[in-house]
């Protein structure tokens, strides 16, 4: 077994190598690696991708997502994965890791058993961030129901047109219910200089300050993509590539024709996420009102959210069939402590987040 | 070394969940289903409680079977 580097200046050459073509584990697919190639916080000499390589073929790997605190190089984990036959290169893929990163490494969303080992070993802290929300204004029995109870798999097409008409009628019934925001809409196609400025203004204590490119960039190159628009199949790819939905906007949010917020929103298949918000916490509950609506427009059946003062928002403005509380780590390896300030800010889509 | 290997057994079965396990020098991940890297990291820490040594992320990778481990452990004891 040895290791392969890709760095992103190599990307391009390794989508049309046979290593990549020719193994039976994908380790990235081509939207996610030319989006790593287009990051704006990368440099060419950065790896993206560890590779775990024997006979020619890929038993393991391990991603490298490169971004900046401040001035400062550092790398979140953006995957990790090792073949069944092959478990124990995944520890090995671990300390490569490390080792390319020079420790300087950021995790979030870890998994339960990715966060047991990073504790056991002690590389990382961990924090748990406060509690975010997943409101549910649908369902999805077809889905939830097989998992309770096997039987129920015989039943999906049934469960599915239930599905189907129980969310038309609670869509129309939030319709009715939620008050409608009294704000105006514009699609961010490029920054104005007042578009920045206001970014700046509501940037502070941010850990990761992402600017109007770093916007852009995760707009633009995302890793998710439309069944159906996607040019590959990702049958042996084990991270998500392709939904049934996936749509990502970056908007304005006027109010009197004064700007008052700037999202960038992200649905993927039913569920509606915000992973960036700009905005006073004052319109904050206009906010509120906006993605209720939005959830309605996109047939989404919930919201995911982790920003304490938008999940406030949505107790008290939206309206919910049920929600359910859902838990958020954070870690960073101890030499970057010095970067980390005392009450610093994390954005849902820190990391990898944004886009998957 | 016999009494490490003894030693061992307890520890390995309680990992696994498996009283009927057997650990010889050759056994590795391929012998054990549930030897992944989670358990792979409890195994360590609960021999490291139990001898009371530490091994840091580059010796816990490089022990490929109960052989490495247990020249691991005898290589700590001997340098205490």
């Amino acid at each position: 077994m040895r290791f392969k580097h890709i760095h992103i200046a190599e990307l391009a050459t390794f989508l049309e190598s046979d290593l990549y073509l020719q193994s039976t584990h994908c380790p990235i697919s081509r939207h996610r690696a030319i989006s790593q190639i287009n990051n704006p916080q990368a440099d060419p000499e950065d790896v993206a991708l560890v590779l775990a390589v024997e006979e020619k073929q890929i038993i393991g790997y391990i991603g490298l997502l490169p971004d900046r605190i401040g001035e400062e190089r550092v790398y979140w984990n953006s995957c990790w994965w090792a073949s069944d036959k092959h478990r124990t290169v995944a520890l090995p893929l671990l300390l490569e890791f490390l080792k390319v990163a020079d420790k300087r490494i950021l995790l979030t969303d870890m998994p339960p058993h990715t966060e047991q080992i990073i504790r056991k070993l002690k590389i990382a802290k961990i924090i748990n961030l406060p509690a975010g929300m997943v409101g549910y204004v649908g369902v999805k029995l077809a889905d939830w129901l097989p998992v309770r109870a096997s039987f129920m798999k015989r039943f999906k097409r049934l469960l599915q047109i239930i599905d189907n008409i129980l969310n038309t009628l609670f869509k129309i019934y939030f319709k009715l219910r939620i008050a409608k925001p009294t704000i105006s809409t514009t699609p961010i196609e490029q920054f104005t200089y007042h578009d920045e400025s206001f970014m700046n203004l509501h940037s502070s204590g941010e850990l990761i300050r992402r600017s109007p490119e770093g916007l852009m960039w995760i707009l633009n190159y995302p890793w998710v993509l439309t069944k159906g628009t996607a040019p590959y199949q990702y049958d042996h790819y084990y991270f998500t590539a392709v939904a049934k939905k996936a749509k990502f906007e970056l908007v304005r949010l006027q109010k009197n024709n004064e700007l008052i917020a700037i999202l960038y929103l992200r649905v993927i298949n039913d569920q509606l996420v915000a992973p960036y918000i700009y905005c006073d916490r004052r319109d904050m509950d206009e906010i509120a009102r906006f993605l209720m609506q939005k959830m309605l427009e996109e047939d989404c059946t919930n919201i995911l959210v982790y920003n304490q003062l938008l999940k406030e928002a949505l107790l008290r403005e939206g309206s919910f069939l049920f929600k359910k509380e859902v838990a958020r780590n954070f870690a960073w390896h101890p030499s970057i402590d010095h970067l980390m300030d005392v009450a610093f800010k994390l954005q849902d889509g820190d990391g990898d987040v944004a886009f998957c | 070394m016999q009494e490490i290997y003894q030693g061992l057994q307890p520890i390995f079965a309680e990992i696994f969940e498996d009283d009927a396990i057997e650990i010889s020098a050759s056994t590795s991940a391929k012998d054990i289903p549930l030897w992944d890297s989670l358990h792979h990291v409890l195994l360590i820490a609960a021999i490291e409680g139990k001898y009371d040594v530490e091994f840091d992320l580059e010796e816990l990778t490089s022990m490929q079977n109960v052989g490495d481990i247990v020249k691991a452990i005898e290589s700590k004891r001997n340098a205490l």
